[in-house]
């Protein structure tokens, strides 16, 4: 197997392929998704959607559809629609661009060597169409074939569930030619294909990458200081438009697909009493953490305490005699 | 003429006794010894069990509680403990919030 690295949606990715000629072409993917789902791209098809509010292509219309079809799933825990909200808590910038005195998350090992300080033009003072929606006003998507069509307030935000895509479609695309071991790792949403790699989860448990998509997500990760100065995440809640604030706050969800299992760990923590139950109708599991540390999973979930396969013991007769170190004088 | 044999050494008596006596008097002092202390115990203890007569009318000091270990509420409905991990094995990647 060969593995290629690099930063792209403000994270870390690896490829693992033994098919070394497709690696470049992989991470091209990437970046390529990356240029039309990432709001913080002025130029993306999902900016130019969120600003004329309506838009076409492929991409954002595919990721939109299972988008909306996990909202309707989780009952509304997860909601694309709250681009809006993030902005007006202060998020309006990738995160490693935010100025350093407002984050407030562990500092990443990969941070660019220059972050400047001040705001981008394009995330100045917002246009009146991109306020907060305060009212709580539901913003209408409609998806026909190719097109995209916002009403009313809001932004499209395909944070929670672009990156699992994104590892989907690597995934698909490594194995069309011809690769018949992949293990792709978007910023800790992975998915595998061909053997089953244990992939760590939690506080020491393991899951095998055969078992499905694993996505991880966390309000410890992404906070800074809000506009009132108070500590915020980027889990919003799609009935305050304010940070999410469950009982839990971290939550690793095994899924068919990464898409998926990305927007489930995004809506376990906003809603868990709601989400919970409609899991396995995605055929998910999920690890939690609550406030207090302490773990939890769903019954049956398929996550499991790490052994090492035990050696057995040759004879003491067959043992090979140690040389014996010469005695010192 | 006949042989007179000097008659042999014997021990004087007079040594034997004392030995014999000290050693009964030793005896007889170790025990008197150890008579005594049982009769201090003796003594003790009655003298306890007439503290506890009296005191019985007075109400029982409370026994001690033993600490209360709470075993920790799952912090929705449908979740249970996840299993515990006793050592860490390597693993190819791992999945983590970012």
């Amino acid at each position: 197997m060969i593995a290629t690295s690099f930063r792209a949606m403000g994270t870390a990715w690896w490829i693992h392929c033994d098919r070394a000629q497709d690696l470049a072409s992989a991470e091209a993917l990437v970046h390529a998704l990356e240029a039309r789902l990432s709001r913080f791209a002025p130029d993306s098809a999902l900016s130019q959607l969120n600003r004329d509010r309506q838009g076409s292509c492929p991409v954002l219309a595919a990721v939109t559809r299972r988008a909306l079809e996990l909202r309707a799933g989780t009952g509304g825990a997860f909601d694309p629609t709250l681009g809006a909200d993030l902005v007006a808590l202060g998020y309006d910038r990738s995160f490693e661009r935010l100025d350093r005195h407002r984050r407030h998350a562990p500092a990443s090992p990969t941070s660019p060597a220059s972050i400047p300080d001040t705001p981008t033009p394009q995330a100045s003072t917002p246009p009146v169409s991109t306020q907060p929606n305060t009212a709580r006003t539901p913003t209408v998507v409609q998806v026909d074939a190719e097109r995209v069509t916002l009403l009313g307030p809001g932004h499209l935000d395909l944070g929670g569930i672009a990156k699992g895509y994104a590892v989907d479609r690597v995934v698909d695309h490594l194995l069309e030619r011809g690769a018949t071991s992949v293990l792709v790792d978007g910023g800790g949403d992975l998915r595998g294909a061909g053997p089953s790699f244990p992939i760590g989860v939690g506080d020491g448990l393991v899951i095998g990458s055969r078992l499905g998509a694993v996505a991880t997500s966390s309000t410890r990760k992404r906070r800074w200081l809000g506009p009132e100065h108070q500590l915020v995440h980027h889990l919003i809640d799609p009935a305050t438009g304010r940070s999410s604030d469950g009982p839990l706050d971290t939550a690793t969800v095994v899924a068919p697909d990464a898409a998926t299992a990305d927007a489930l760990a995004t809506a376990l923590l906003v809603d868990a009493e709601r989400v919970l139950p409609r899991l396995l109708t995605f055929g998910a599991h999920a690890l939690v953490r609550a406030r207090d540390g302490r773990w939890w999973t769903t019954p049956g979930a398929p996550f499991e305490v790490p052994f090492t396969p035990i050696v057995s013991a040759a004879p003491p007769r067959w043992r090979p005699s140690r040389p014996r170190r010469p005695e010192s004088p | 003429m006949t042989a007179t044999t000097e008659a042999p050494a014997k021990p004087a008596p007079a040594k034997a006794k004392l030995r014999a006596r000290l050693v009964d008097l030793s005896v007889v002092a170790g025990s008197a010894l150890v008579l005594a202390g049982a009769l201090l115990v003796v003594a003790q203890v009655d003298a306890s069990s007439a503290r506890l007569t009296l005191a019985a009318a007075a109400p029982p000091a409370p026994l001690p509680e033993a600490p209360y270990v709470a075993r920790a509420a799952s912090p929705t409905s449908r979740l249970i403990p996840a299993p515990r991990a006793k050592q860490r094995v390597v693993v190819v990647r791992r999945s983590r919030a970012s």
